[in-house]
């Protein structure tokens, strides 16, 4: 049986204008779909190239597709698509652009919704393809987050949001009977045609899955009939579809969908204009300011109130048709919040104008729009800034370049009447470490900063890799620092300015660093394409690669030379008296007991004669004639470890670690146990191998501090420790007793004085790829600046072992202080604490303020094979909270809280153990006598 | 329209024991009864040797007709010095490639009356190794399966595995519906879920139990019996003419034998090894345990229901909660509770009747996990891949 006598499932009406190049992708596209009963309508809108010979072949050989040719072009999508609805003989339509493809599996995964829940249409997920650098995003991703059937808009009024035509499966009959075409004769024809589909369907449903791939060309190729935003006609075009629209769905009289539609509009389809200013000329911008004030006039207010703070004043500037204002404010929404511009304090309200403004508005209404109050924005402390630096030159001297720009600094955070270090750093993106740094000068001139740098003798170190650099300025006052990016505006990034490497060899292969604009604005250096460099970069890419490869079989080398031979050997030398090794979280940073100890043990007389090796990576500031700093696992470190006489470490030396006779080895370890520890874990139990190397650990020991009985209970017997305690108190808490005023770490941290801080500190948890491997917060920041924004300021430090990303649009509430080296600090400055199971609430108790417990994932955590030593919930010196909404309430009350509860009381006393102070002094002492000093 | 008449399953060879070899040989014969034609394909196969295991019924066919040399990775530093490994890995990679190409021309030799479902997909790679592009309209139909939770693939590399080589096939089907919506928000477009077959059937005759708690577990971290055990050990003086027997086989045998011991349960709990006899065992069994860290689909607790023996099972999966109706046809307890497990075995054990209405109700519940059963979502899955 033929398949053309039986009627298709699909018509899939192709249309296509002068597209020869790309129509054969798209009908392969769909003659490669599973579903194949389907036929393929091409309609071509009088194509002027040889669209109709290639596509002729493809009919020939596959006779599922046929060919309509319209006998004048008619300037846009509807009519050809009203052309493929009445030749249609399928049960389902579904139109496809010929630039653009289908996933393999969407008309399959329609059709069987669609005939599963009897609706009228289907709808599926698009994504945005670039060619260029072959990545996918979703669009409207929100919109298709899990799968409803049978709904209707009203049920679901997001949907507004949706005006594409493509993405969905329409039953033929739906839109014959209801008379649905696209209109002629005006771009946007998509805007209408879904606002009708959507307001006539009784019944719809929506998949999760991806259905049509949309793709995005470089700008210079082609721009796409709605994606030449620069002509009036466009944008009068656009407004007219977007009042039909609404014409269309006022019939429905449902106030949520009305609101949808103009904040959909002043929230996108107005903004994505008025956001031109930025990079447009003025003459452009003028045009969109004369076509959208007067439909933005006449909208009510109640609209306005939904917007974000900073869309609201962007509004104000349109009405006050203030250029500078909306270029300014497009830095700020459209380049990673940049802050431009003025405040302005008048009757205890604050105002946002523009540089060129010197009030705000005098009308009511957009007075209010300029209301900033409510944002705090003063209240970000300078750390979290972003300013804009705006490059106005880059000149190519002989061996150098010099950049010079000019700076705003609207919150007056920075004095630059007094002393400013100011640098340009450039930083390699993807190892942040790897810095140069070159000083700039500065000066100011009213409200604005002026600034020259010379960039010369650049050392780009290709060992660090072949990626690219990103250039910020850092200013740095009274221990504050802010580095934001530069900003280069796009006619500067016409011209190519190309740093060439000191290094001969170099010069010679030709190989360079090019200064280009990324994608956000900012001022960033790339290595220069040419054919020379392309071969030895080739070769030395791959070399690395081979380095690699042995690169990890060298390090098992290394590793086993230095156990079997090197170590054992160095064992034999004769001990350093005078050397005392400091190590603390795996070399990480010098933080903890360990640094406490030295501290102490640095101003002791009876150590002078002493020297002392901090294992860290990181800090160069504790270096000094007796201090050095080694790296964990490097040559030295063996070597060190061999011949001191006295070890103060937290958590554990590497597996081979032998202690030698004479050798004093200090164990603060590095918190109180609530997790399952050593012998009582039950990975541990399982393997004797691990459970040998625990026990043979903590044989090592020659003093170990146990702060409580619970400490001993728990910790001490899981090690099967048998050796000295020392339960004088904890050193890392003597900071928590002693230090009497706070106020020193709010200055440097610049936090707002006006608000109550609040420092969140989750444990450990493991991270799932699909999130890019940060850590999730477990709640919505939205509703946090809701409900506490304005009380409080959050503070969040992970565990050091996860990652954590604040957007900046929060950075008046909520920073994060996961590299903060001081936790001590951080304690101290806030005044209430939020944790889950993390041991730091055995150290926060100490201070005898508020704690939340926030034990979001708790039935998880009680189920997981590890266990706990007790039940939180039972015996938690706070509020456990399980949900996020109890979050918000237990804050609050907390922090009204005036005294510690009983519970709270009997939690300290038994956890945690008495601290006063001195327990520094006394270990030290403890050492000097065992030491015989 | 054209409609399947062949359907081929692919696994990578025939000898091992688990849970695909059971699959394959449980389910082709649903397919030879359902009138289709069927062939077994196997990736490598000692074929001598496999070939008394060969039912005439169904052509089987193999990529190479040998095995792939096991010990061929480098575990440990002092591998690299051992010559033996490096002839594995020629040898392997050589033999990989014939596979590969013998396999790509079978691929060939089918067309649009075939439904190729790769069981593993090993099986995959090696048919786009051997050139072939999995996912067009030309060539037989494929459906990918996988038999293991998305939480269990997500771990480890076979994530991305299943990407390269699932996602453009015809149909993907894994096991549960959970593991199904967790491979869509992956990017699966494809995917759905079937349950696999259990042939096992009980005598029809009422069955005589014993006082016998029993468990088919190997004895593996995985499995993790040790839980049992300790839980056995709480509640085993309360009822001292009762029995817990664990079958299997495994590297723990030892280390569980020693905790046993030192819980000094030794009259009432035992290691009893393996054993083909799995029918008669569970025809005197009144409870069947589970206690792994996570698992797919156990279809033991299928197999068990199929004899009216309940299950008391840890929620280590979404497959267990297919499987067992809570306080219906089994329990499920937390998983890694000793003390909840306990208790669930204490309320079967202490109330017969509840014992048998949760075995009847089980019993009803596996009706759905028979061949036929099966066979019949196999079809509807067929019908809709040709349309």
């Amino acid at each position: 049986m033929s398949s053309d006598l039986k009627k298709p499932f699909i018509s899939v009406v192709l249309i296509t204008y002068n597209d020869v190049t790309n129509v054969p992708t798209a009908i392969k596209s769909v003659q490669n779909q599973t579903l194949q009963n389907l036929e393929i309508i091409v309609v071509d809108d009088c194509s002027a190239d040889n669209t109709e010979d290639v596509v002729k072949d493809i009919v020939a050989a596959d006779e599922r597709v046929r060919y309509i040719k319209r006998k004048k072009n008619s300037g846009g999508c509807g009519a050809p698509r009203n052309d493929g609805i009445a030749a249609a003989k399928g049960e389902y339509i579904f139109f496809l652009d010929s630039d653009d493809e289908l996933e393999r599996h969407a008309l399959k995964n329609l059709y069987l919704a669609a005939i599963r829940d009897k609706v009228d249409f289907v709808m599926g997920e698009t994504v945005r393809y670039n060619l260029v650098n072959k990545k996918e995003r979703a669009w409207l991703p929100y919109l298709f987050k899990e799968e409803m059937r049978s709904i209707n808009i009203i049920d679901y009024p997001a949907l507004v949001d949706d005006t594409l035509s493509t993405n969905k499966l329409y039953k033929t009959s739906f839109l014959i009977d209801n008379n649905l075409k696209f209109v002629v004769d005006v771009h946007f024809e998509d805007i209408i045609f879904s606002a009708l589909v959507f307001a006539k369907a009784k019944k719809i449903t929506i998949l999760p899955d991806v259905v049509y791939i949309w793709k995005v060309y470089p700008t210079a190729e082609r721009k796409s009939i709605t994606n030449q935003r620069d002509t009036e006609k466009s944008i009068r075009d656009r407004i007219f579809a977007i009042k039909q629209r609404g014409d269309i769905y006022s019939n429905l009289k449902d106030e949520s969908i009305m609101s949808q539609h103009y904040i959909n509009f002043l929230k996108h389809s107005a903004m994505l204009y008025l956001m031109d200013s930025a990079d447009y000329t003025d003459s452009h911008i003028n045009t969109v300011i004369h076509v959208l004030k007067p439909e933005v006039q006449a909208l009510a207010d109640k609209y306005f109130d939904e917007l974000e703070v900073h869309e609201r004043v962007i509004y104000a500037m349109l009405l006050l048709e203030d250029k500078v204002g909306l270029r300014e404010l497009a830095y700020y929404r459209k380049y990673k919040k940049r802050l431009a511009g003025k405040f302005i304090n008048k009757n205890n309200r604050i105002y946002w104008v523009s540089s060129a403004a010197k009030s705000p508005g005098k009308d009511m209404r957009i007075k209010g729009l300029q209301d900033v109050t409510a944002f705090y924005i003063q209240q970000t402390p300078v750390s979290e800034c972003v300013y804009l630096h705006q490059i106005t030159s880059i000149k190519r001297n002989i061996g150098s370049i010099e950049i010079t720009g000019v700076s705003q600094d609207p919150l007056k955070k920075i004095d630059f009447n007094r002393n400013v270090n100011a640098d340009l750093i450039v930083v390699k993106r993807d190892n942040k470490i790897v810095r140069n740094i070159f000083p700039m000068m500065i000066h100011t001139t009213g409200q604005k900063i002026h600034w020259k740098v010379r960039i010369k003798d650049f050392n780009f170190s290709l060992r660090a890799g072949y990626g690219p650099w990103d250039g910020y300025v850092r200013l740095q006052q009274d221990g504050c620092t802010n580095e934001s990016p530069l900003y280069m505006n796009t006619k500067k990034s016409e011209e190519r300015l190309i740093i060439h490497s000191t290094a001969p060899l170099r010069r010679i292969i030709g190989i360079g660093l090019e200064i280009y604009r990324t994608v956000n604005g900012n001022l960033a250096f790339r290595h220069t394409e040419g054919a020379r460099r392309r071969r030895v970069m080739g070769i030395y890419k791959r070399i690395t690669a081979l380095g690699a490869k042995f690169g990890s079989l060298s390090q098992r080398v290394k590793r086993r030379l230095i156990e079997r031979y090197i170590y054992p050997l160095a064992r034999k030398l004769p001990l350093n008296k005078k050397l005392i090794f400091f190590e603390s979280q795996l070399g990480q940073m010098p933080t903890g007991s360990p640094k406490a100890l030295y501290d102490t043990i640095v101003q002791d007389d009876r150590f002078n004669a002493y020297t002392f090796v901090w294992s860290a990576n990181t800090s160069t500031s504790l270096c000094d004639r007796r201090t050095k700093c080694i790296k964990r696992e490097s040559w030295r470190y063996f070597w060190v470890l061999s011949r001191a006489s006295i070890l103060i470490e937290d958590q554990t030396l590497p597996y081979y670690f032998v202690k030698r006779k004479g050798q004093l080895y200090v164990e603060t370890w590095h918190g109180v146990p609530f997790k399952k520890m050593g012998l009582d874990e039950p990975k541990i139990q399982r393997s004797a191998r691990l459970s040998r190397s625990i026990v043979k650990r903590a044989k090592a020991w020659d003093a170990l501090i146990a702060p409580s009985q619970y400490f001993v209970d728990t910790f001490v017997r899981s090690y099967r420790y048998t050796g000295r305690l020392l339960t004088q108190g904890t050193p890392r808490n003597d900071q928590l007793v002693t230090t009497p005023d706070t106020l020193f770490i709010r200055a440097k941290l610049d936090l707002p004085k006006e608000r109550k801080i609040v420092l969140y500190t989750p444990t450990f948890r493991e991270v799932s790829r699909s999130n890019g491997g940060k850590f999730e917060l477990p709640f919505d920041m939205y509703k946090w600046r809701e409900r506490l924004g304005s009380d409080v300021y959050l503070l969040i430090r992970t565990h050091y072992l996860n990652q954590v990303s604040i957007p900046k649009r929060f950075a008046q509430y909520c920073m994060n202080v996961s590299d903060y080296e001081d936790i001590n600090e951080l304690y101290l400055v806030s005044d209430l604490m939020i944790t889950d199971y993390s041991s730091t609430m055995f150290d926060y108790a100490t201070l005898k303020r508020p704690m939340v417990f926030y034990a979001y994932d708790y039935a998880d955590y009680t189920q997981s094979e590890r266990g706990s030593y007790f039940d939180l919930i039972e015996r938690a010196p706070g509020s456990v909270v399980l949900q996020e909404d109890d979050l918000y309430d237990a804050v609050e009350k907390s922090l009204q809280q005036k005294n510690i509860s009983a519970k709270y009381k009997k939690f300290l006393k038994e956890f945690c153990g008495d601290e006063d102070g001195r327990s520094s002094e006394r270990i030290v002492d403890y050492i000097a006598k065992k030491v015989g000093i | 329209m054209n409609s399947i008449k062949r359907v081929v399953l692919m696994a990578n060879n025939y000898d091992a024991v688990g849970g695909i070899t059971t699959f394959v040989k449980t389910i082709a014969p649903g397919f030879r009864d359902a009138g289709f034609e069927v062939e077994i394909v196997t990736v490598e196969s000692v074929y001598e040797d496999s070939k008394s295991l060969f039912d005439p019924s169904f052509k089987h066919r193999t990529g190479i007709e040998k095995s792939m040399p096991a010990n061929r990775h480098f575990r440990r530093l002092k591998d690299r010095l051992k010559p033996a490994i490096y002839v594995n890995r020629f040898i392997y990679k050589r033999r990989q490639r014939e596979a590969s190409r013998n396999l790509a021309r079978l691929y060939k030799s089918w067309g649009r009356d075939t439904v190729l479902i790769i069981t593993q997909v090993y099986g995959a790679e090696c048919l786009i190794n051997g050139g072939i592009k999995l996912g067009n309209n030309k060539g037989p139909y494929v459906v990918g399966m996988y038999h293991d939770s998305f939480e269990e693939a997500a771990k480890g590399k076979n994530i991305k595995r299943l990407i390269k080589c699932f996602m453009d096939i015809d149909k993907f089907l894994v096991l549960t519906k959970i593991d199904a919506d967790l491979f869509r928000e992956e990017g699966f477009t494809n995917v759905s879920f079937i349950h696999n077959p259990v042939s096992i059937e009980a005598p029809n005759r009422p069955i005589k139990k014993d006082n016998l708690v029993v468990s088919l577990g190997r004895y593996h971290p995985q499995k993790s019996l040790d839980y049992l055990i300790k839980a056995w050990a709480e509640i085993a003086s309360d009822f001292p003419d009762w029995r817990l027997e664990m079958y299997g086989g495994g590297g723990m045998q030892a280390k569980l034998q020693k905790l046993i011991d030192e819980l000094t349960i030794n009259d009432s709990a035992r290691l009893m090894g393996a054993t083909d006899q799995v029918g008669k065992l569970l025809g005197r069994s009144s409870i069947y345990a589970l206690s792994s860290q996570h698992e797919g689909l156990p279809l033991a607790i299928v197999e068990a229901a199929r004899f009216n023996v309940p299950t008391v099972a840890f929620d280590c999966a979404p497959g267990i909660a297919e499987l067992v109706d809570h306080d219906k046809s089994g329990i499920i307890v937390p998983r890694n509770n000793v003390h909840l497990l306990a208790e669930g075995l204490k309320q079967l054990m202490s109330n017969h009747k509840l014992c048998e209405e949760m075995g009847v109700a089980a019993r009803k519940k596996s009706n759905e996990y028979k061949v036929n059963t099966i066979i019949e979502k196999w079809a509807g899955i067929f019908d809709e891949l040709i349309i």
